[in-house]
């Protein structure tokens, strides 16, 4: 690694470098001003630091300086240490240091016959006030959302969590776009192994570009190609400052409103804030009708085709008769009738998703009379298909964090039905099964605490108990959860 | 062992004994459920006698031990597949094709055993509660009358069925696979005390509990002929898939909906079964071939046990049961020989 090349000592030469690394950018704002008799020059970026600021800030106490040597580094000296300026706590001597202070909004002081740069910190970015998640909607508690600026949503998690054991690490990443990434952590709770894993898989990503921490995810947890990912991401500052208490790490990416969880659990998919506001009973039930609606929206499309292609004597009578006449009447077998009613409300939902908020109720409205009406009138589509269909898309935006593995296996079970009928179905599951058991973050199985089984899953698992129980017992860190050192399996 | 890993072992074991029950092995047709629980009782003592013998010797210390455990379970794998087979023949109308079954069954065997005996521990779990739940719904809901109990006479012609019965149950792969998931260990903590497969000894204080899985083995097999004949009365005999048979019979007598469900799950269980022993398979071969790592040799394992599954599906269609009953016994034998003659080298290497 070569090292990184310092500044220089002669202003005409540095000034000239700046120019050189950043014309014919427009953006670039260079003004020569002479501090205490020392030739100098000023440098920021138009729109992230403003300018009127720097001159409120710097202006009066750089042109009243008292009588000092004529050289650049006892004047630097002197604003460092003598006056109320808000600099940066570090001063850049390398070239590289310059462009990243420049890039991130401060202004820097170039001064003649020194090869040292004040940073000032004057910047003053646009950003999109906090306001509630668009993606994570909760009846109660906070609504407060993540931003897109790195600052802000590190001051809400340092609002959140006020203690010393919160450790913020940043670092940069991406070679092109240099963007700043933070790591949170929780020291006595976050096992030290992990951050120190985590922090080291972050540093050789490798990246051109970065602009969410779902980039980093494949670095950050290296498990092989599966349905499942075992980092989680969040929106809501509350769950991540939950989850900083619970040990796990919190990545957050200058630019983007999301916040990576890592390790992550399927149990945890799962589970909302409001669960942790309402009774015991009511949260319990939701969790059951959580799971039962991605069982029913993964299995039943697969199921409804399997039973009635290959074991129509397990359908009752009356069910069989109406599927018979509704069979009738479409030109598709059953299996072709629920992949392109699949497919359809796919290619639905991705066009409502992508196209600007106005047309996308006309693509709504389209569909919901073409393929809902139209479709069953003229007979291309079956009545019970649909509503199997709409029911299993309805399920599937209960858990909406597993909804890309959960499309997947929709369709996948589809084709294992129709094809191979109950073995096909069993087959799947089994890979299914295998496939979620597989990835072990950190030597921390993704399916923990429901297999390997712990007392944890009645507690706070599939079902939640009461605040005075849970507090009865310790507090819940991953470092309670089975871990094993060894990498497993080849894959 | 954490409390957590042993728990995980049993769930694999109750999952690859079960498995095998329920989908109608432990019940040979052509004898009464008295003779069978006789038989299962008598079984079970005869494998607890032969752990005992086994206890503090090594269980993988020969080469050729390993070649022998090698082919047992190639021919266990295909076994299976025709047991599968069989099963779904039996239970449905449909056919599916038994290619296309067996290619499923070992790329999901490969797949599992490059995710590794940890996930295959994670999930034995779920499988063995929806195991358990299924046959807790279905002996609490079936119909059964005690009037199709059959008193057992005292026959010579039921000898070879019997003896049959007998030979598969004590000496079926399973047993020597719940001992090697048991005993041979794979994690760090023991690489890093030097102790591998081939090293590791069977100890007697990790088996205490053994004797409880057999007998408790031995009393699900004997349920599964009790409720079957309970069910079906003399037809229990005539029937090759009891279990699958009393399944349909109580769920078409209830709601007519639920057979396919209680299939499934035991098609997955039985799948899992097959998945944990081309897991075990996967890992001797890392033993046999140790210097050369190049997955062909998995396929070198593979394909026999391909080979195997037609093999036996074509004995199975001509009714040859006893051939696989005696080569099972034979191979068996084998095995036993050198587990002691393992222990008895290495006893004498340590004298020396």
């Amino acid at each position: 690694m070569q090292p990184e090349e310092r500044m220089s000592m002669s202003l005409a030469e540095n000034v000239q470098w700046l120019r050189l690394q950043f014309m014919p950018s427009e953006d670039l704002y260079i003004k020569n001003v002479v501090i205490g008799g020392v030739e100098g020059t000023l440098c920021i970026f138009e729109g992230l630091s403003d300018l009127e600021k720097l001159w409120v800030m710097a202006g009066q106490a750089m042109s009243q300086l008292p009588p000092l040597p004529p050289d650049g580094d006892s004047v630097l000296e002197y604003l460092l240490t003598k006056t109320a300026i808000p600099l940066d706590k570090t001063v850049a001597v390398t070239q590289k240091q310059v462009i990243r202070f420049l890039t991130a909004g401060a202004a820097c002081l170039l001064l003649e016959g020194c090869d040292r740069v004040l940073v000032i910190s004057s910047q003053s970015q646009q950003f999109r006030s906090v306001s509630e998640p668009s993606g994570e909607g909760n009846l109660r508690g906070s609504h407060e959302g993540f931003v897109e600026l790195l600052r802000v949503n590190i001051s809400l998690l340092r609002r959140l969590v006020r203690s010393p054991q919160l450790h913020c690490e940043i670092q940069i990443a991406g070679t092109t776009t240099r963007t700043e990434v933070a790591l949170l952590y929780h020291s006595e709770k976050c096992p030290q192994p992990m951050v120190e894993k985590v922090k080291k898989q972050l540093q050789s990503t490798g990246l051109d570009m970065l602009f969410d921490p779902g980039y980093l995810a494949p670095f950050a947890v290296r498990t092989p190609f599966s349905l499942f990912t075992p980092a989680g991401f969040t929106e809501r500052p509350d769950t991540a400052a939950a989850k900083l208490c619970e040990g796990k790490l919190i990545v957050l990416v200058n630019g983007s409103p999301y916040a990576m969880i890592l390790p992550h659990f399927f149990a945890e998919h799962f589970q909302s804030m409001d669960d942790y506001l309402q009774r015991p009973y009511f949260s319990s039930f939701i969790r059951l009708l959580k799971y039962t609606a991605f069982l029913v929206s993964v299995l039943l499309p697969g199921a409804f085709v399997a039973v009635a292609n290959f074991t129509p004597e397990l359908l009752s009578s009356t069910m069989l008769f109406k599927l018979a006449s509704a069979q009738m009447t479409t030109p598709f077998s059953l299996f072709g009738e629920l992949l392109l009613v699949n497919f359809l409300l796919e290619i639905i939902r991705e066009a409502g998703l992508r196209l600007p908020k106005s047309i996308g109720h006309a693509v709504s409205l389209v569909a919901a009379l073409i393929v809902g009406d139209a479709a069953v009138q003229i007979g291309l589509l079956g009545t019970p298909v649909l509503v199997i269909c709409a029911l299993a898309g309805l399920c599937s935006y209960v858990v909406p964090s597993l909804y890309e593995p959960g499309i997947v296996l929709r369709l996948a079970f589809i084709l294992a039905g129709g094809l191979a009928g109950p073995v096909g179905m069993a087959m799947l599951g089994c890979f299914c099964l295998l496939d979620v058991c597989r990835p072990s973050p950190f030597g921390i199985p993704y399916t923990a605490p429901v297999t390997p089984y712990s007392s944890a899953v009645w507690k706070d698992g599939i079902l939640r108990t009461s605040w005075r129980s849970l507090v009865r017992s310790s507090p819940f860190t991953v470092r309670d959860l089975p871990r094993k050192k060894k990498k497993e399996g080849r894959a | 062992m954490r409390k957590e890993t042993q728990a995980s072992h049993t769930a694999l074991l109750c999952v690859c004994g079960l498995s095998q029950l329920v989908i109608g092995t432990a019940q040979p047709s052509g004898l009464p459920a008295g003779v069978l629980i006789l038989l299962f009782a008598l079984s079970t003592l005869v494998q607890a006698g032969m752990f005992r013998m086994l206890h503090g010797r090594r269980l993988l210390a020969s080469r050729f031990f390993l070649w022998l455990f090698a082919v047992l379970l190639l021919f266990a794998v295909g076994y299976d597949v025709v047991r599968a087979d069989r099963f779904y023949r039996a239970v449905t109308s449909e056919s599916f094709s038994f290619q296309w079954l067996m290619v499923s069954m070992l790329l999901l065997g490969w797949y599992a055993s490059r995710c590794g005996r940890d996930t295959l521990l994670r999930a034995a779990q779920p499988v063995l509660a929806l195991l358990l739940i299924s046959l807790a719904v279905l002996g609490v809901r079936g119909n059964y009358r005690l009037e199709g109990l059959l008193f057992v006479q005292p026959d010579s012609s039921l000898l070879p069925d019997a003896a049959r019965a007998f030979l598969e149950f004590t000496f079926g792969a399973e047993l020597l696979i719940w001992l090697y998931w048991q005993e041979c260990p794979v994690s760090a903590a023991a690489a890093d005390k030097n102790i591998s497969a081939q090293t590791a000894r069977i100890d007697p204080a990790k088996t205490a509990g053994w004797p409880a899985l057999l007998w408790l083995r031995s009393a699900v097999a004997s349920c599964c002929a009790l409720l079957g004949e309970l069910a079906l009365g003399a037809r229990a005999q005539q029937q090759p898939q009891l279990f699958g048979a009393l399944s349909l019979i109580s769920a078409g007598a209830d709601s007519g909906h639920g057979g396919v469900m209680y299939h499934c799950v035991w098609l997955a269980a039985l799948t899992l079964r097959v998945c944990a022993l081309c897991c075990t398979l996967f890992e001797l071969e890392k033993m046999l071939f140790r210097q050369k790592k190049t997955p062909v040799y998995f396929l070198v394992l593979m394909l026999p046990a391909a080979a195997a599954a037609v093999f036996w599906a074509a004995l199975w269609r001509q009714n040859c049961q006893s051939w696989l009953a005696g080569a099972v016994l034979v191979l068996a034998a084998g095995i036993m020989f050198f587990v002691k003659r393992g222990g008895r080298n290495c006893a004498n290497r340590k004298k020396a």
